[in-house]
């Protein structure tokens, strides 16, 4: 039985659950908003909500795809028995999930997020090419028109940052100083780019696609600046040896099975990674270059 | 030395007399003369610069433009010293879970709708085109809806024979009480009951065509497509039969209502244990390539076939029919378009089909 | 479009270029996607789509 932890309004979960059905695999669909008790029949531990329950023992694999497994939490009126018990629910959600997430699995909960600083060394004793970046509260030292900042939240959209407006951090060229001081902001040497990689990897595997970014002005810095009107030029790729083997041992570091990265192929011919995303949309790039992700996804699983 | 790389997502289809060019992230095909067919092959043996020294002077110039388009249009990209090798051909695969994927239903009334609705679900079909050779009402619409509030289907389109109670009020009533409904075409109107403006949630066609369940099967550009997942399927596949189920006006479950071979009957068979029998599948693999005449032709791939209605001049080694379909008027020995009804070569199999039709 | 925010700790220098893109306001109605509900796959945002092919050629 294939747990999916997905939300309801998810397009990539219905294009997996196509191929499942046709598979004939079973599967049981969590949505963002379903709250489990954790419940024991027959001396084995039982998960229930109001869509769906599932024997712990039965699940063959999981994929985490978006939102979360929801486990109900009781308070209890007494201070020191409700502190009791709040170790004591602790302890047995920890089990499920820790259960869970020991079984063959397409990404976790626990490491959905990561830390890009961590992720950037982690990358260099990979072997892979880092971009020189480093932290700064002032742009004293910054060498203009060739260094970027980006943010280092895992977010870089801003809903109703003002009234009736949403705000978004695309990667950005310094090109002017700073007279003041400011919080701690990343920045990062802007590499001339010939094109830029996304590669999807999952257990193994890389599947990637080269995006034709520099002709356009729009897209040149950051390509998610979208330009609707002429998208750039996306093309299947593939990365070399080497460096499809640096892939794997980032991920395994960092514990990941599945993820998109970024990559840049610079004009000095060297791959320059950028970051990962755990939990990335991928469909586009299967659909363009034709890898049949949803496919391999069901397949593994 | 300079050299050029097509993208792998730049597919160019040989035909006769020129080839077609389709872009497909773009979602755009073009013509070209069959010169620069032999230019783009010749790039991918020789430097830019080599190539264009073996044309003589007067060719250099058209070849230097050839190149300008491709550029232009990013149909490739230069490269230094050699051509960039990490860039592997598309993959052309056709994948798609679900067994059947669209339904092509012809009724008089909406009661066998009903009937099918679960099959659908069994099938994981994705698109439902109903032909009414009745005038559809309002509750006729949202009742066909209905039936499918919790469908797999993506969508479902509607023809129904135009009546004078088809007015704009009408039109709103369906549009706030459907969803699924994407496409709905009114035929035989004679005067549009009012301005089609893109205000409803479906898009609204109406036309003084007396459209006949028998007028499918036309082959015209506005029909063609050029994107991944239907040349992928055009490859590989029957363009129009692959993965598709028809139920003519009788509940006769066949290939498609225009077909002639029936594979059972919804009153006493259901749709599933249609697609199980010997030869329903036997259609869906014979693709444009092996098809008399448009194997030769450069719109093959974005082009959609029709087995139903065809030259009636070939048959393969399984007994199949591989010819031309009748009502393409498009000939790629000569690159014209003409009209097909009038064509003397086609009256034979005109004859055909309309004796067959008259008898059912 | 700038964006006036006034804070009282600092913010990192990424603020200073946010770009800004309103509720999105629908140009055509081609633009909107439709949601459906749908059983089998257990999702109540089933997505409204055209075939990419023409299914018949009636017209």
């Amino acid at each position: 039985m294939i747990l999916i932890i997905s939300n309801n309004n998810e397009r990539t979960t219905i294009k997996i659950i196509q191929w499942l059905l046709e598979m004939q695999k079973k599967f049981i669909r969590i949505h963002e908003d379903e709250i489990f008790e954790i419940k024991i029949e027959n001396k084995k531990i039982f998960l229930e909500s109001n869509r769906n329950s599932f024997f712990l023992e039965d699940i063959t694999s999981v994929w985490y795809r978006r939102g979360r497994l929801k486990i109900k939490h009781l308070e209890y009126d007494n201070q020191a028995v409700n502190a009791h018990m709040n170790e004591v629910q602790h302890w047995l959600k920890d089990y499920v999930r820790v259960t869970l997430e020991s079984k063959k699995h397409i990404n976790k909960e626990s490491n959905s997020d990561i830390n890009k600083l961590l992720v950037l060394e982690q990358a260099r004793k990979a072997g892979l090419e880092v971009p020189e970046y480093f932290l700064a509260d002032n742009t004293d030292q910054i060498p203009l028109h060739t260094t970027i900042i980006k943010t280092i939240g895992g977010n870089p959209i801003l809903d109703d940052i003002d009234v009736d407006l949403n705000g978004i951090m695309y990667t950005t060229t310094i090109h002017q100083k700073e007279k003041t001081d400011f919080f701690i902001t990343f920045f990062q040497n802007q590499i001339d780019k010939e094109f830029e990689i996304r590669t999807f990897y999952l257990n193994g595997k890389c599947y990637s696609m080269a995006i034709f970014s520099q002709n356009d002005e729009q897209t040149k810095t950051d390509f998610r600046k979208y330009n609707l009107e002429k998208p750039n030029r996306n093309v299947p790729y593939k990365l070399s040896h080497q460096i499809e083997k640096r892939i794997h041992f980032l991920m395994k570091a960092l514990n990941l099975n599945c993820g998109s990265l970024d990559f840049i192929k610079g004009r000095d011919g060297k791959f320059y990674f950028l970051e990962v995303n755990t939990i990335g949309q991928f469909l586009g790039l299967s659909n363009i270059c034709n890898y049949s992700l949803d496919k391999e996804i069901a397949d593994y699983l | 030395m300079r050299y050029f790389n097509l993208f792998s997502n730049i597919l160019v289809t040989k035909g006769i007399r020129r080839i077609l060019i389709s872009d497909l992230q773009r979602n755009i095909s073009e013509l070209y003369p069959l010169e620069l067919y032999e230019m783009i092959e010749e790039l991918k043996k020789k430097s830019i610069e080599n190539l264009i020294s073996d044309y003589d002077d007067e060719s250099k110039e058209t070849a230097q433009e050839y190149l300008n388009i491709l550029l232009e249009k990013e149909y490739g990209f230069i490269t230094d010293k050699d051509w960039d090798r990490n860039f592997p051909p598309l993959s052309f695969g056709y994948h798609e879970p679900s067994v059947i994927t669209d339904i092509f239903l012809e009724i008089e009334n909406i009661d066998v709708i009903k009937k099918i609705s679960s099959s659908i679900e069994n099938l994981g079909g994705k698109h439902l085109t109903i032909y009414s050779t009745t005038s559809l009402t309002t509750e006729d619409f949202i009742k066909i809806d209905k039936i499918f509030k919790t469908s797999v289907l993506s969508g479902i389109e509607i023809f129904s024979l135009f009546h004078e109670d088809v007015d704009k009020l009408f039109i709103d009533t369906v549009h706030k009480n459907t969803k699924r409904i994407y496409q709905v075409t009114f035929y035989s109107c004679k005067r549009k009951p009012f301005k089609v403006k893109d205000e409803f949630r479906f898009s609204l066609y109406f036309t003084e065509e007396e459209v006949k369940i028998s007028s499918c099967g036309k082959v015209d550009l506005k029909y063609f497509n050029t994107n991944i997942s239907k040349v992928s399927e055009a490859i590989h596949h029957n363009s129009c039969l692959h993965k598709k189920i028809g139920i003519d006006i009788y509940g006769n479950i066949k290939n498609c209502p225009l077909m002639s071979e029936s594979f059972g009957n919804i009153n006493n068979s259901s749709l599933e244990e249609a697609v199980l029998k010997t030869g329903f599948k036997k259609y869906w693999n014979i693709t444009k390539d092996s098809i008399e005449v448009c194997r030769d032709c450069e719109f093959r791939y974005i082009c959609t076939d029709c087995r139903a209605y065809t030259e009636r001049t070939h048959k393969n080694n399984d007994g199949l029919d591989v010819s031309k379909p009748l009502k393409c008027g498009y000939d790629p020995y000569t690159g014209n378009w003409e009209a097909w009804s009038k064509n003397p070569l086609k009256q034979t199999a005109i004859h055909y089909y309309e004796q067959n039709n008259s008898k059912a | 479009m700038k964006i006036k925010i006034e804070e009282k700790n600092k913010l990192p220098l990424t603020f200073k270029h946010i770009e800004t893109f309103r509720h999105q306001k629908l140009k055509k109605l081609n633009d909107i996607i439709y949601v459906l509900d749908c059983e089998k796959y257990q999702t109540n945002f089933h997505i409204r789509e055209k075939p990419t092919k023409a299914l018949t050629r009636l017209i």
